[in-house]
């Protein structure tokens, strides 16, 4: 239901309870009153009637008083006249008496009754005022006497005044009764007053209470909006249809200088000229108007510290009630930090980007340089060998044996130098090529390159011990790669021991890192030189003792590097070494299901 | 002698020094068929053509193409390219002789049809034997389909 209905029927509601507490009394009491004057009038009619009864009875007595006077031989005049009386004036008594009764057919039959007694005495009388005017004395005195034995009057007198006051006592009683029923209304809607006056104090005092607790309410909303409002810490400010502030926060009126006791100064003046942009203005009177938002706003205030802020400026129009003007709403975020910020990131992004096109560049170029070498720089090796073999060839028997010899140099010096083109060929692509991982079982990786490694050596007896190892995320021909060149040292270091004894193990750190050791009998090395180990074609023994070009333990630290992992060993002259690498912990189930292209 | 052994051997090498070696190796291994020597791309597809230098030279498809990929004007790359496209020259074998070890180099070639990638080994002995090879594997073992 419509608050204005709930007013209605409140209002109607009144209206029925004013009429109830003021009307319905006055109406009681003025029936009260009207029955009270009702009562009286009774009281005098009755009187009335009972006095014209009495008057008649007492005309008719006095005039047969008279006329027993005049029997008696009284012939004055006021004695006649008394006489006379009856028979003028009982009549009109009669008409009265009749006119005052005309609504009692009761009493109008008594008065009948009476005025005919009343008629045949007064008859009788006359009869004999006639017989004593002729000297009849006796006929007068018989006259009177029948008058009073044949006429009597009193029993129609008493009758009539008793009747009316039957109907009095009646009315009365009536009157009485209806005064109680009225007594009883005016305390029902006494009664009813109270209540009703109760239940309106009681409903006013509920809905004023009520009313008290939603003005705290809102109060203390509009409070905490207020605080809120204050508290924010990005400048607002509400303007109105001619852009004068109707009210700012403390971070707009902290960040433009406003005064805070002057009111409604307008935008443009605030802030020494912050707002005064043209275009902004034009956007905010299109809010105003148009009611179109704006919406991130770009530009630089001077504000009144001297300061270039890059501020992002919102506004909307407000419009609390249809009536009101509308209002707008701006928001003004300072943005100058993080314009900086960003600014810093671009730069660093550019000169991370120029460092990776130079990076891809020094990539190209790498490419192209080993694409060269691989096709260019063989050719003419294998042109040096193959012609010394034509030369040979073609010396035939003419050859001596320093010739020969000199050839032999030529031919196994481009073998060689094809060899180191080869090895730093593959140790330049393990630098460049692209990591595949993958999840790889390194138990089976080691069992593989050790059966190869065993094929290619004869004659000597090795005693394996390889421990399980696990799986691990990698790329495996790489790590194939590691293997094969650790084993392979540890087989070729140890050949000169009558049983050599390579050890395979592996523990994991408390970080999840997995440490890979390969230990062995062997020539071992001295550790002052073990930073020169893992450098390229940097070798600890001469060719003579142990052949190899000292490729294979660059390779080793390039591709554990670019596993995320390390490198290092220990050993002891004569006594055997250690070659240990690491892997970092990864996340098994989820590398494996994607293939990482990882390039430099 | 039937038609097939009167194939010819196209050899494609810039290098005078290789190819010397080349033929040599291919003298060694005592073949009947002829080989044809060419020096880059363009010579390779005159001579498939019969066009230019070889406009009217004996017809008949070589027995296999010795394919050299560094080459000035035309790589060998680009020539296989096109053989490949060629509906004539599809089924001609080509083993490409290469210096080159590079991934690229192999994964192109075998992209683009190559029939054998074969790298020419620096060792004089190993070269010798490998041209030998080849010569021997697709001038007298290999059997190519009738053409038409």
């Amino acid at each position: 239901m419509k608050a204005r209905d709930i007013a209605n029927w409140r209002i109607a509601g009144l209206l029925i309870a004013i009429f109830i507490i003021v009307g319905l009394p006055y109406l009681v009491t003025l029936n009260n009153l009207r029955e009270t004057q009702q009562a009286t009038a009774w009281v005098a009619h009755s009187n009335a009637i009972k006095a014209v009864t009495y008057d008649i009875a007492y005309l008719v007595r006095d005039s047969e008083a008279a006329t027993y006077r005049m029997l008696a031989g009284d012939g004055a005049a006021l004695t006649q006249s008394r006489v006379d009386r009856a028979s003028s004036d009982v009549s009109g008594l009669l008409i009265q008496l009749r006119d005052l009764t005309r609504d009692n057919p009761d009493q109008q039959i008594l008065i009948g009754s009476l005025e005919s007694s009343v008629n045949g005495r007064i008859t009788l009388m006359n009869q004999a005022a006639v017989r004593i005017q002729q000297g009849n004395v006796a006929g007068a005195r018989q006259s009177l006497r029948d008058a009073g034995d044949l006429f009597k009057i009193n029993p129609q007198i008493a009758s009539i005044v008793k009747n009316e006051d039957v109907l009095l006592e009646s009315r009365q009683a009536a009157s009485s009764h209806e005064a109680t029923n009225g007594r009883l209304v005016l305390a029902i809607t006494a009664l009813a007053q109270l209540l009703l006056l109760a239940i309106i104090v009681v409903a006013s005092e509920r809905q004023i209470g009520r009313r008290l607790i939603a003005e705290t309410r809102e109060s203390s909303a509009v409070m905490r909006s207020q605080q809120i409002l204050h508290a924010v810490r990005e400048p607002i400010g509400l303007f109105d249809d001619k852009l004068e502030a109707l009210l700012v926060n403390t971070a707009f009126s902290e960040m433009y200088q406003m005064d805070p006791d002057e009111h409604s100064q307008s935008l443009a003046s605030i802030g020494h000229g912050a707002w005064e942009d043209s275009i902004l203005q034009q956007r905010l009177k299109d809010v105003l108007l148009r009611d179109r938002e704006l919406w991130d706003y770009d530009m630089i205030q001077r504000t009144a510290d001297g300061e270039d802020r890059h501020v992002v400026i919102n506004a909307r129009q407000l419009q609390q009630r249809e009536a009101d003007a509308p209002s707008v709403l701006l928001t003004v975020s300072d943005i100058t930090a993080r314009a900086l910020v960003e600014q810093k990131v671009n730069e660093l992004n550019r000169q991370l980007e120029g460092k990776v096109s130079q990076i891809s560049d020094v990539n190209r170029e790498l490419e192209a340089f080993s694409y060269s070498v691989s096709h260019d720089l063989r050719a003419p090796l294998r042109h040096i060998s193959g012609f010394a073999r034509k030369l040979e060839q073609h010396l035939g028997e003419h050859v001596d044996e320093k010739a020969a010899h000199y050839i032999e140099v030529i031919s196994s010096s481009a073998q060689r130098m094809a060899q180191l083109i080869d090895d730093l060929l593959v140790f330049s692509r393990l630098g460049r090529g692209a990591l595949r991982l993958q999840a790889v079982d390194m138990q089976t990786v080691v069992e593989e390159s050790k059966a190869i490694i065993e094929s290619g050596v004869h004659d000597r007896r090795i005693v394996w011990d390889l421990a399980p190892l696990p799986m691990v995320i990698g790329d495996e021909n790489m790590l194939r790669t590691v293997w094969q060149n650790l084993l392979g040292n540890a087989v070729k270091y140890t050949s000169q021991r009558d049983t050599a004894t390579i050890k395979v193990t592996v523990q994991q750190g408390v970080n999840g890192d997995y440490e890979f050791t390969v230990a062995d009998n062997g020539a071992g090395f001295d550790m002052q030189y073990a930073d020169k180990l893992f450098g390229v074609f940097q070798r600890l023994h001469r060719a003579s003792e142990f052949v190899g070009n000292g490729i294979g333990l660059a390779n080793v630290r390039r591709i554990v590097g670019r596993h995320g992992g390390r490198v290092w060993a220990d050993a002891e002259l004569g006594k055997g070494a250690n070659f240990h690498f690491s892997l970092p912990a990864t996340d098994l189930a989820g590398a494996s299901a994607s293939t990482n292209e990882t390039r430099v | 002698m039937n038609k097939r052994d009167l194939r010819t051997i196209l050899l494609v090498e810039d290098s005078p020094a290789d190819a010397e070696m080349a033929l040599d190796a291919l003298t060694g291994a005592h073949l009947a068929n002829p080989v044809v020597h060419v020096e880059d791309g363009v010579e390779c597809l005159d001579y498939l053509h019969c066009r230019g230098a070889f406009e009217g030279r004996q017809t008949g498809d070589p027995a296999v193409v010795l394919l050299d990929i560094k080459m000035p004007r035309m790589n060998g790359l680009d020539v296989l390219t096109q053989m490949r496209a060629d509906e004539r020259f599809r089924r001609i074998p080509v083993v490409i002789l290469s210096s080159s070890r590079e991934e690229s180099d192999l994964a192109r070639s075998w992209d683009l049809g190559a029939n054998a990638y074969v790298i020419k080994p620096v060792d004089v002995d190993q070269f010798f034997d490998a041209v030998r090879t080849l010569g021997q594997f697709w001038a007298v073992l290999n059997q190519s389909p009738e053409k038409d």
